[in-house]
């Protein structure tokens, strides 16, 4: 086996940047990229002969391959096509963003779908391979660094990128905790620090102490889905309109123009910053019969701010819900760190100072701090850093469905964690024989507004009048933030485990043969149709329906033997449909599993799932 | 494994204050975290979720009055009633029933499931000390400490010679009615 290789690579996989760093005879040092630049574009880009290129080069060649170029993938890591977001968000893209039969947003490029961590991965793997041009020996484990506002999914989706590029991931990192590691905060007086961090696609606050080297992590909130390609789009909008009114011609179709636009926008805005005018300047922007159209545009700092004040405003409503949760007024605040590059907008500034009333923590470098924290967490796992130690929280609250589709908190949110918590449920019916735990994340009161992590059945349970059996689920998340979720019924002292692997997560096949396609070779793609996938829901759907006929309070007017004669029907005829009409079926399934349960006696509906509630003393 | 005291946990005194609190909690967090302890992760996890929990009811004023209430008053498992258990009515064998019910759901840390079954049995059954004291604990736990001390209140009405009870009256009052 060779040695493991003493150096960890901390990892900022940005929206549109992507930083590293190293811990190199004692010192932290950020990595150059081979192209010489202290950040690598979060890019890739397909070329014409089968070829591609990641980062710098990718970036380069963005203008003339638009469509075959990949950027702000992060917003797309571990979501659903059908996410407003993601709706939103790829309507502004020049690439196809598409659904994979998971129902996770994919991105069309060279003629095939890839899931947005073997994108990620691209980008990984030239990070990975400048490191090791830098160091001269490989690089096989990471910190990576994540938006702590990112879901399982996300984060998982994060790790398989990792894995997809040849990287052992040690530790997914919250950003803006990693940026506070990085700022030399550790004193003997106990420090209160915010930490804002307006990335290209995402937006974080992070409310923490720091004490004795202990980075204890108070509250954490955010935005993941509002960054600095929010700004640009709202520059891009203008420009359209202006050129509309000045020229007659709309741009927004024309793939090619919009990559300029988009350019032309991220450099008026960096310009912005630090000149009050700017003059955008894009010369053929559109052909007409009577020859070819220049955009030429002069922009203010004023009209910027004009245009795209009510986004800073919009970050601010997440730090006062951060100060809240960390129960702290702003006036204890001790240091406001600014992370990520649109901090160095003056408005962001100037609003973020207004509202914190202090000035920004001097001496932090927006794009590197993220980096060199992951950097340092990598030493602390490798024995390297003693003095320091992360404590983080988690950011979404976690429970279980409970009677009529409620959710049950287990654990709340911005819980320090490692942390456990137990809770005590019972059965809904007499003599029930198991239940069905299934697992959320959220915050929002019902089950199925949540995000859905997994289920299990807990079986032979004995059988008991209802409210009598006693099953203990206890919730489990460890340093690495996997939870581990456990159901025991008290009296047989049976139990079932599992351990939560994110849903939309890719499976691990899938990840292999990324894995191995990545290496060079080509992998198979096995892809269920869009037919298979609404046959699938439908077998689920029949199941269910089937399950609630069999409960005991049927309700008025529904008859059980004419509804399974009925699904039987709609099952036998499954297999020869097509797409179109197993979507129609999959409706009047739906439609039948609500009367079902709209039918039902109110108290007899109620007790579908396992208990929870009880009347507290009067 | 039986729980170890929160204050054992982090090695303070019943008395510290919140800062010696604290300064403990993250000498012992440099000590048991598993990214100090890689490679022997299992362990040092089970271990810092011990430290993180007690940190966390006992950096809690109010949790840690609750904690501190709880373990001076342990819950009454003494729930047979006297009699000639062959002679005994429906009503108070029911009434047994329901306070195991109740006690059940207190052992399984579920104040409130076991509110309803206490209530029960002291329906069935308005003399019984142990539902009574129970029912006010549960209460007084859950945050309403006026209606543990309505419930003790009628308990020692019907048992004067309870001592218990009246131990817990005290308890209820010092703890939770002080202003």
């Amino acid at each position: 086996m060779p040695p493991t290789p003493s150096k960890v690579l901390g990892i900022d996989l940005g929206t549109t940047n992507s930083c590293m760093a190293v811990i190199r005879d004692g010192e932290i040092q950020v990595i150059k990229s081979r192209e010489g630049e202290r950040t690598t574009p979060s890019v890739v880009g397909f070329l014409k002969g089968g070829d591609r290129v990641a980062g710098r080069a990718a970036r380069r060649q963005a203008s003339t391959n638009p469509s075959e170029t990949v950027f702000s993938v992060k917003r797309f890591m571990g979501m659903k096509a059908t996410d407003p977001s993601v709706v939103a968000d790829s309507a502004l893209v020049p690439f196809k963003v598409e659904a994979a039969a998971n129902g996770d947003a994919w991105i069309h490029a060279a003629g095939k779908a890839w899931s947005p961590p073997e994108i990620s991965a691209m980008v990984l793997a030239k990070l990975k391979a400048d490191a090791e041009a830098e160091l001269g020996e490989p690089v096989t484990q990471a910190v990576i660094t994540v938006p702590a506002y990112f879901s399982d999914a996300q984060r998982q989706a994060t790790k398989d990128a990792g894995k997809i590029a040849g990287l052992e991931v040690l530790r997914i990192l919250n950003e803006p905790t990693s940026a506070a590691l990085a700022c030399g905060l550790d004193q003997k007086r106990n420090l209160n620090v915010v930490v804002y961090d307006l990335g290209g696609g995402t937006f974080d606050v992070t409310v923490l102490q720091a004490k004795a080297g202990v980075f204890e992590v108070r509250a954490t909130n955010g935005n993941t889905h509002l960054g600095g390609d929010d700004f640009d789009q709202e520059l891009i909008r203008t420009l359209l309109r202006s050129f509309v009114e000045s020229d007659g011609i709309d741009l927004a179709g024309d793939k090619v123009a919009l990559q300029r636009l988009k350019e032309a926008a991220e450099t008026a805005k960096i310009e912005l910053s630090e000149q009050v005018q700017t003059e955008v300047n894009l010369p053929f922007i559109a052909m007409r019969p009577d020859g070819p159209r220049h955009l030429v545009y002069s922009l203010t700092r004023e009209a910027f701010n004009a245009a795209t004040s009510h986004l800073v405003a919009a970050t601010l409503k997440p730090c006062e819900q951060a100060l809240i949760d960390a129960r702290m007024a702003k006036t204890q605040v001790d240091a406001v760190l600014l992370v990520g590059g649109m901090t160095r907008v003056p408005e962001v500034r100037r609003q973020v100072e207004q509202y914190f009333g202090r000035p920004p923590h001097p001496g932090v470098d927006p794009d590197e701090a993220v980096a060199v924290g992951a950097a340092i967490q990598g030493g602390i796992l490798k024995g390297q850093v003693r003095d320091k130690l992360l404590l983080d929280v988690t950011p979404l609250s976690l429970g279980v469905r409970v009677s009529g589709g409620l959710f049950s908190r287990l654990i709340e949110k911005n819980t320090t964690v490692p942390c456990r918590k137990t809770a005590v449920y019972t059965t809904a019916n007499n003599m029930q024989t198991s239940v069905r735990i299934s697992v959320y994340q959220g915050e929002n009161p019902l089950a199925a507004d949540n995000i859905f992590l997994g289920d299990f059945e807990l079986v032979d349970i004995k059988p008991e009048p209802r409210g009598v059996p006693q099953i203990e689920v206890s919730f489990d998340i460890d340093a690495n933030g996997i939870l581990r979720v456990r159901a025991q019924d008290k009296e047989t002292r049976k139990v079932q485990q599992i351990r939560i692997e994110p849903n939309s997560g890719l499976k691990d096949e899938q990840i292999k043969a990324m894995i191995e396609a990545a290496k060079g070779h080509a992998a198979a793609n096995v892809q269920h149709s869009e037919a298979e996938q609404y046959r699938l829901t439908c077998r689920k759907l029949i199941e269910e329906c089937s399950r609630e006929l069999n409960l005991p309070g049927l309700g008025v007017g529904v008859d059980r033997a004419a509804g399974e004669a009925w699904l039987n029907q709609v099952a036998a005829r499954l297999e020869g449909e097509d797409a179109e009409s197993l979507k129609a079926s999959l409706r009047e399934l739906n439609q039948f599993v609500l009367r079902l349960r709209l039918s039902r006696p109110p108290k007899a509906a109620d007790e579908a799932a396992p208990e929870s509630g009880g009347a507290p003393p009067a | 494994m039986p729980e170890r005291n929160h204050y054992e946990v982090l090695g303070v005194a019943k008395s510290a204050s919140l800062e010696e609190l604290h300064a403990h909690y993250l000498e012992k967090l440099h000590q048991v975290h598993p990214d100090r302890n890689v490679g022997d992760e299992d362990a040092a996890h089970e271990k810092t979720i011990e430290v993180v929990g007690a940190y966390r009811v006992l950096s809690d004023p109010d949790l840690r009055k609750r904690y501190d209430f709880r373990s001076g008053n342990p819950f009454r498992s003494d729930g047979e009633l006297p009699g000639v258990r062959l002679l005994m009515s429906k009503e108070r064998k029911e009434a047994e029933l329901r306070f195991a019910e109740g006690l059940r759901w207190l052992k399984a840390d579920d104040l409130v499931k076991a509110v309803e079954p206490l209530k029960a049995a002291l329906k069935l059954e308005p003399a019984y000390s142990a539902a009574s004291y129970n029912l006010a604990l549960a209460g007084a736990l859950l945050g309403n400490g006026n209606f543990a001390l309505d419930v003790l209140t009628k308990a020692i009405q019907a048992d004067p010679k309870d001592a218990a009870l009246q131990k817990l009256r005290k308890a209820v009052t010092t703890t939770f009615l002080t202003v």
